[in-house]
């Protein structure tokens, strides 16, 4: 396999908040090579946004970063400048929410060029001057973007303001903004969630097919194993800021072996036989426990798991598992 | 939009009608004898009626009100009892003095507002942004006319770089006359040196009226751009690699200004009840102190008609925010 284009080594981040010393990442682990797409797994409140914000250099207020290192083609995007440069430029970004994300009293033409603007086409003259026929350029390209998600009558939409699309066209809207500077990885923090569930899958549909059609990396964050099976190349779990497991999505969805992954697949309603959910709760950040964050909830939890952090072991098949009972099994 | 405007403007005239119902009646009620003062300290009763007779106030207060009505309708307003002259005339005299001022007041306190207010919001729980807060809350607090006497004190017999008071120093002729707002008329009229007098002396009036004005303003859009720098959408613009200054501005500044512009709209009747305070002060030949003058000597007519006029400003000004709203967000704008 070619080499990664955005990895994440081992981060630890930690914030500083009133009610204390929250450690929200505990040596998270994977990567993207170009052109696929990653699942990024984990329920709400596992350190998700927080991970996507800090691979954006964008981390939350009071972050601390402990150990560990995020880079994109090697240029650490833990330097605000380098991280300045590369959003909206070579890293694009697909929000939750297109009801939220657009500003209500800007044209979406004026903010999807915005990005535009400062990120550049590839084949734009350095260093210049944003001119006239620069704009048109990029409106240009933004026109054909649009086209390829599907938005009826691109020119006259650019003209339009958010409240005047459905949130299904925003979020293609949202997608053409992250693809018309040609970046060559996509961070989409949830983009179907919002939506309703027709809608859902056209969305997916589309993305999946961009993906191919302009060659770009994706990182796909979800809670639903449903969308994983849909768009996914591979899938890195997260339980409690924790990279738990990853691997293709065929070798997950067929035999999750961290207790958690199964677990988690369980609880999706169209799977599951009955619904379970998973006993217990998810450990504060602000007292992490000591060793496997999963243990306290797991059910193949011995001694052993509660001393130590199982390392994310790589197993003859390319997958890579938190568990310490699952050593023996490979 | 036009729609909008019409539909506003005929909105104006009840709230005006319910306006003068309501001085009408308090004026009349409150037992004055507009009569009695008429004629004089030394009058005998029989002179007291004659004019009560003369003048149709042994009518009843109904009938009196409707007759009022009507001639304000033909554009009538009386004769002032203390000037003998049509009120009308009185106050095209004193308004722009007035209007001059406040306007001014109005610009200062919102551009100085939304500065301030914006940098606050940006900076936030920094030393300026307590400061702000500090020196607001005294605006909020500060009684108007002691600020003026004190300003006069420090600028004007200290420092003596401000006028005391007036318009323009005394002997100079004032510009052609075309609004009767002096910076105005003098700029067109290319008369400069006047225009600078008539800045000067506006300087101190102005800000006094506008310092409770400015932490309105401020505050609205401090917490208007804070809240505005935590939305989603500025997490976007910044996640998409829009520069930091450029999701302040234009991104954030355009959201965070439809409350204070609000603000503006309601400061506005706030900043004509300080200008009788303030031009009292700073001797400004005003309706404000033609109003204070009008109520000592219970000149019934001219307090009707004065708080008429400023009735009607204040609607004026509150559709003009309304449609600066529209223009601000479009959301608004399409329910016009």
């Amino acid at each position: 396999m070619s080499d990664a284009i955005l990895s994440v080594r081992d981060l630890k981040l930690s914030v500083k908040g009133d009610a204390g010393l929250a450690q929200i990442l505990d040596h998270v682990d994977f990567s993207i090579h170009p052109g696929e797409v990653l699942g990024l797994v984990g329920e709400s409140g596992c350190g998700k946004s927080t991970l996507i914000r800090s691979i954006m250099g964008l981390p939350p207020k009071g972050a601390r970063i402990e150990s560990g290192s995020v880079t994109f083609k090697g240029q650490s995007l833990m330097d605000p400048k380098i991280a300045q440069g590369l959003r909206g430029r070579e890293i694009g970004f697909i929000p939750q929410d297109p009801f939220q994300a657009f500003n209500p009293v800007f044209t979406v033409g004026d903010q999807i060029l915005e990005i535009l603007r400062w990120s550049g086409l590839p084949d734009d003259p350095k260093g210049g001057r944003y001119t006239k026929e620069l704009r048109a350029k990029h409106r240009a390209r933004l026109i054909e973007v649009l086209h390829a998600v599907q938005i009826p009558d691109p020119e006259e939409a650019l003209t339009r303001f958010p409240h005047q699309f459905s949130g299904g066209q925003r979020q293609r809207i949202l997608i053409a903004g992250a693809l018309a500077s040609r970046p060559s990885v996509i961070l989409a923090d949830e983009p179907t969630t919002a939506l309703d569930v027709t809608t859902q899958m056209q969305i997916l549909r589309l993305l999946r097919e961009l993906a191919k059609d302009f060659n770009v990396a994706m990182l796909f964050v979800t809670h639903d194993f449903g969308v994983v099976a849909q768009i996914c190349d591979r899938v890195t779990v997260m339980y409690a800021g924790q990279t738990v497991e990853t691997g293709t999505t065929r070798q997950i969805i067929d035999a999750p072996r961290h207790p958690y992954t199964g677990m988690l697949m369980a609880c999706h309603p169209e799977r599951a036989t009955e619904i379970t959910g998973i006993p217990g709760q998810v450990s504060s950040p602000l007292t992490p426990p000591p060793g496997c964050r999963f243990a306290p909830r797991c059910p193949r939890a011995t001694e052993a798991c509660t001393t130590a952090r199982p390392g994310l072991d790589r197993r003859a098949d390319g997958r890579r598992i938190a568990c310490i009972h699952e050593k023996e099994v490979a | 939009m036009l729609l909008f405007l019409i539909r506003r403007l005929l909105l104006i005239i009840p709230v005006l009608f319910g306006l003068l119902l309501l001085t009408f009646f308090m004026l009349r009620l409150g037992g004055n004898d507009p009569a009695a003062i008429m004629a004089g300290d030394n009058a005998t009763p029989e002179m007291i009626a004659r004019i009560r007779e003369e003048l149709g106030l042994n009518q009843p207060l109904v009938v009196q009100f409707w007759d009022y009505f009507l001639s304000v309708l033909r554009g009538d307003f009386g004769v002032s009892l203390f000037s003998q002259r049509p009120v009308s005339e009185d106050i095209l005299d004193k308004l722009p003095a007035t209007l001059e001022l406040t306007l001014v007041a109005l610009v200062i306190a919102t551009v100085l507002g939304i500065l301030l207010g914006t940098l606050a919001g940006v900076w936030r729980n920094s030393i300026f942004d307590h400061t702000v807060r500090i020196v607001s809350v005294a605006g909020l607090a500060t009684a108007s006319f002691w600020f003026a006497i004190m300003l006069q004190l420090v600028f004007a017999m200290g420092f003596e770089i401000l006028p005391l008071r007036g318009r323009l120093p005394t002997g100079m002729a004032p510009p052609p006359d075309i609004t009767g707002m002096y910076i105005f008329d003098s700029l067109v009229t290319g008369h400069f040196a006047t225009m600078w007098q008539a800045v000067l002396h506006i300087i101190m009036p102005a800000v006094t009226i506008s310092l409770g004005g400015v932490a309105t303003v401020a505050r609205f859009t401090r917490s208007a751009v804070v809240a505005s720098l935590q939305s989603e959408y500025a997490n976007y613009e910044q996640a998409v690699g829009y520069p930091r200054r450029r999701v302040v501005f234009p991104y954030v500044l355009r959201n965070s200004l439809v409350t204070p512009v609000t603000q503006v709209g309601l400061l506005f009747g706030g900043f004509i009840s300080n200008a009788v305070a303030v031009e009292a002060v700073f001797d400004w030949p005003g309706l404000g102190s033609y109003l204070v003058q009008a109520i000592f000597t219970s000149d019934y007519q001219v307090v009707l008609a004065v708080t008429l006029v400023i009735g009607a400003i204040y609607g004026v000004v509150n559709i003009l925010v309304d449609m600066t709203q529209g223009l601000l967000d479009p959301r608004v704008a399409e329910k016009m």
